[in-house]
């Protein structure tokens, strides 16, 4: 009879065995059935649903509810949670499931379809429990830090404080979802409603799908990942390539603020630029009308203030954070961007108030979208630098042009000036035959001749003409100097005896104090001529009859100084600044080309020339030239033309 | 007294060169084409030629090389209205460069140093 007992025994263990086996061959097979929905899930969201739903089915695990938490950064977040509201809706759901033919299935195309009010409401407390692994002592943490699943039949072992009591738990288990080594989230799985504590069965079952969770978890949030990351690269592409085709400044600003809101789905934007060293608000965009209203938020103000001058972002979600009261209503949450070149700030970019899809409730701005932000300033930056610069471009553009109408201008005064070129030289010619005749009738005349005066009038007035005609067409021309080494005292000399009957004429008292040991200097002759010829000639119009005219020279180190001086009534104080500027002082009669040449001409020769005129004194031009050092290889050629004609005279220099 | 050859289109001022250099004791021939003055080397060879530059037909530096290809030891004087010819080498043939003026005396001043050189 004992092997009869021994055989019932062991019947009964084989049985046990059996059933035991079935248990896990039945495991097996749920698990294999949810894990091949879990490896068809196109995305993270559906994923999380499907394993929430494997553990709430009644087919499969048959928790009440399901929390699921990811961890990640060192943060525990709340994600999302399937399950009924209260006791009534658990009921209802329980008997819909309990006429479907494939429970799994059918449940879980309907969550394909969004979750039920209870999965809404328990989503949005799960998603208000957000915190550092590190620094909370929750059970919760403990679970992913160590990697360790645990049971509780009862909640009343939970520490008072522990943020898992937000859940109102009962009965529950919570394991980790690890992928690696590290855990990289958890579930939670309780029996809210029935208070049953889990099976044994339920709780390896949790403990399985947790584990191959983790692993498709992690491989979707990859997935998603990169799928988000180029999702951003063609974004910021067509940003990109919007706000750099736009050079105009005002449109571009405005276009940033834009797609920052629409790329980010939130309510405005707003772009800063530091101008003058404040921060000016430059464009707003916004999809409620409200916003745009000026004066804005005072608040958003003064963190845009704060991120300009410490050049670091700001991600401000309204939980949580003191120093943001949203202003009027609006801006619960914002993030706000330095736009910075070259590592200097120069402006903000801010966006505010995330539309969250209804679903998900107000979960404010990511970390994804943070550093998109940040990213997308980096675009703003360089496109607002270039409208500034093609502003700038477009300014110097427009000086550009300017100096071209000046320069078309000259060109015309130009082309006027070879016209009256040409009409002088035209004229010379009856001039001369004029001015001729008359000097040769006078010569013969007798001086008491009532004639006379009238051929006076003729000779001077044809010189006159003459001299204007001669410094006309000099201005006209001003070609540079062919300088030669040559004699000043000599070059004064020839000026004083071109000028002889001029100066008979006014019968000026000529007093020279030429220095004899005067060296060579590098001039122009012909144009020096001219300069003592037209300061002589203002000379001799200033002066009195029989007045004084005094003509100096000195040498310096390195420099040569010729005096013209008179003793005529001084110039006006107001004419002196402008005496060199062509046609500013023109005396009557004169051209007023004079003096303007003579500077033109002493400058070209690298000198200056300064004028002094005081009552009592007098006037006094002082005409500075610079001297050549000895062996100066820009010494000149000697009279080529007097050379050439030597040489067919058969004489040799 | 020197037998003075003066060129220039201009009618008025070929009667006022020769008045005032034959008043001066000149003996003056004036024609008023460089063909003409480069007859007149031949017929009648001058001491000196006052040559205007810009003429209609044959110009004066045209004239100024044929003369120094007839004879070279002919002096020139160039007596022109433009001052830009200076510069222009061609014209370092000739003896002097005088600007047309009223005032005569620069014009006798340069005839009277060449034929006093001569």
């Amino acid at each position: 009879m004992g092997t009869n007992l021994d055989s019932q025994a062991e019947i009964a263990d084989l049985r046990r065995r059996i059933e035991e086996l079935q248990q896990a061959n039945h495991s097996m097979r749920l698990l294999i059935e949810m894990l091949s929905y879990l490896q068809a899930a196109e995305d993270l969201e559906t994923t999380l649903r499907i394993i929430l739903t494997c553990v709430t089915s009644g087919y499969t695990l048959g928790f009440n509810r399901a929390f699921l938490f990811l961890h990640d950064d060192g943060k525990l977040t709340g994600v999302m949670a399937v399950g009924p509201g209260d006791a009534a809706e658990a009921g209802k759901i329980w008997r819909d499931l309990e006429v479907s033919t494939n429970a799994l299935e059918d449940v879980i195309a309907t969550c394909r379809m969004g979750g039920s009010y209870g999965d809404r409401h328990l989503t949005e407390l799960v998603k208000s429990i957000v915190f550092d692994v590190g620094t909370n002592p929750s059970i919760l943490a403990r679970c992913v830090s160590e990697c360790v699943p645990f049971v509780m039949e009862d909640a009343s072992c939970l520490a008072p404080g522990d943020v898992v009591n937000k859940l109102e738990p009962k009965a529950f288990a919570c394991v980790p979802m690890v992928s690696g080594s590290k855990a990289i989230g958890l579930i939670l799985a309780d029996n809210n409603i029935t208070c049953k504590p889990p099976t044994e069965e339920q709780v390896n079952l949790l403990k399985m799908l947790a584990w191959q969770a983790g692993q498709i978890v992690e491989k979707a949030r990859y997935q998603e990942d990169i799928k988000r990351r180029l999702q951003e690269l063609s974004t910021l592409n067509e940003v990109s390539k919007g706000i750099l085709s736009t050079t105009d400044l005002e449109a571009d600003l405005t276009l940033i603020a834009r797609i920052s809101a629409q790329v980010l789905n939130a309510r405005g934007a707003v772009v800063r630029l530091v101008d003058d060293g404040s921060l000016v608000t430059k464009a707003v965009y916004s999809r409620t009308l409200a916003d745009v209203t000026p004066g804005g938020d005072e608040c958003a103000d003064a963190i845009a203030e704060r991120v300009a001058s410490e050049g670091l972002p700001a991600l401000i979600n309204n939980a949580g954070e003191p120093d943001f009261q949203p202003g009027s209503g609006y801006r619960q949450n914002l993030m706000c961007v330095p736009l910075s070149k070259a590592g200097k700030t120069i402006g903000t970019l801010t966006v505010f108030d995330k539309m969250s899809p209804e679903s998900l409730g107000d979960s404010g701005f990511t970390k994804e979208d943070f550093r998109f932000l940040s990213v997308l300033a980096g675009q703003a930056a360089i496109a607002i630098e270039n409208a500034k610069m093609f502003e700038r471009l477009k300014q110097k553009e427009e000086h550009i042009k300017e100096l071209h109408r000046h320069l078309l201008r000259s060109e015309r005064l130009a082309a006027l000036g070879e016209v009256s070129s040409q009409v002088a030289h035209e004229i010379r010619n009856p001039l001369t035959a004029i001015g001729g005749f008359a000097r040769s009738i006078r010569r013969n005349m007798e001086e008491d001749n009532p004639d006379a005066k009238a051929l006076d009038v003729i000779i001077s007035e044809t010189a006159r003409l003459e001299r204007i005609l001669n410094e006309q067409l000099s201005f006209a021309k001003l070609s540079p100097p062919n300088p030669k080494l040559e004699d000043i005292n000599t070059v004064i000399s020839e000026t004083l005896q071109l000028l002889s009957e001029a100066i008979a004429s006014r019968k000026a008292n000529l007093e020279l104090d030429l220095s004899e040991d005067l060296p060579h200097v590098y001039i122009d002759a012909d144009k020096m001529k001219q300069v003592f010829i037209n300061l002589m000639q203002n000379a001799l119009d200033t002066i009195d009859e029989g007045g004084r005219i005094g003509i100096g020279t000195n040498r310096f180190d390195r420099t040569i100084e010729i005096r013209f001086a008179n003793d005529g009534p001084p110039i006006p104080k107001h004419l002196l600044d402008k005496l060199f500027v062509p046609f500013a002082t023109t005396k009557a009669g004169g051209s007023g080309l004079g003096l303007a040449i003579a500077y033109e001409i002493v400058y070209e020769h690298g000198g200056t020339i300064d004028v002094r005129s005081e009552e009592g004194i007098g006037t006094i031009f002082l005409i500075t030239l610079p001297l050549v050092i000895d062996g100066d290889r820009r010494k000149g050629p000697v009279d080529r033309r007097s050379q050439i004609r030597d040489r067919r005279r058969g004489r040799m220099p | 007294m020197a037998r003075i050859l003066v060129v220039d289109d201009d009618n008025s001022l070929r009667m006022l060169y020769e008045r005032e250099l034959a008043g001066d004791g000149h003996h003056v021939t004036t024609v008023g084409s460089g063909k003409d003055a480069l007859k007149c080397l031949e017929s009648s060879p001058p001491d000196l030629v006052v040559l205007d530059i810009k003429m209609e037909g044959m110009d004066g530096l045209t004239v100024l090389d044929e003369i120094m290809k007839y004879d070279s030891t002919i002096p020139v004087i160039l007596n022109t209205a433009y001052s830009t010819f200076k510069a222009d080498f061609t014209t370092w043939n000739a003896d002097a460069y005088v600007v047309k003026s009223s005032d005569l005396s620069e014009l006798k001043r340069a005839i009277d140093e060449i034929l006093q050189a001569r």
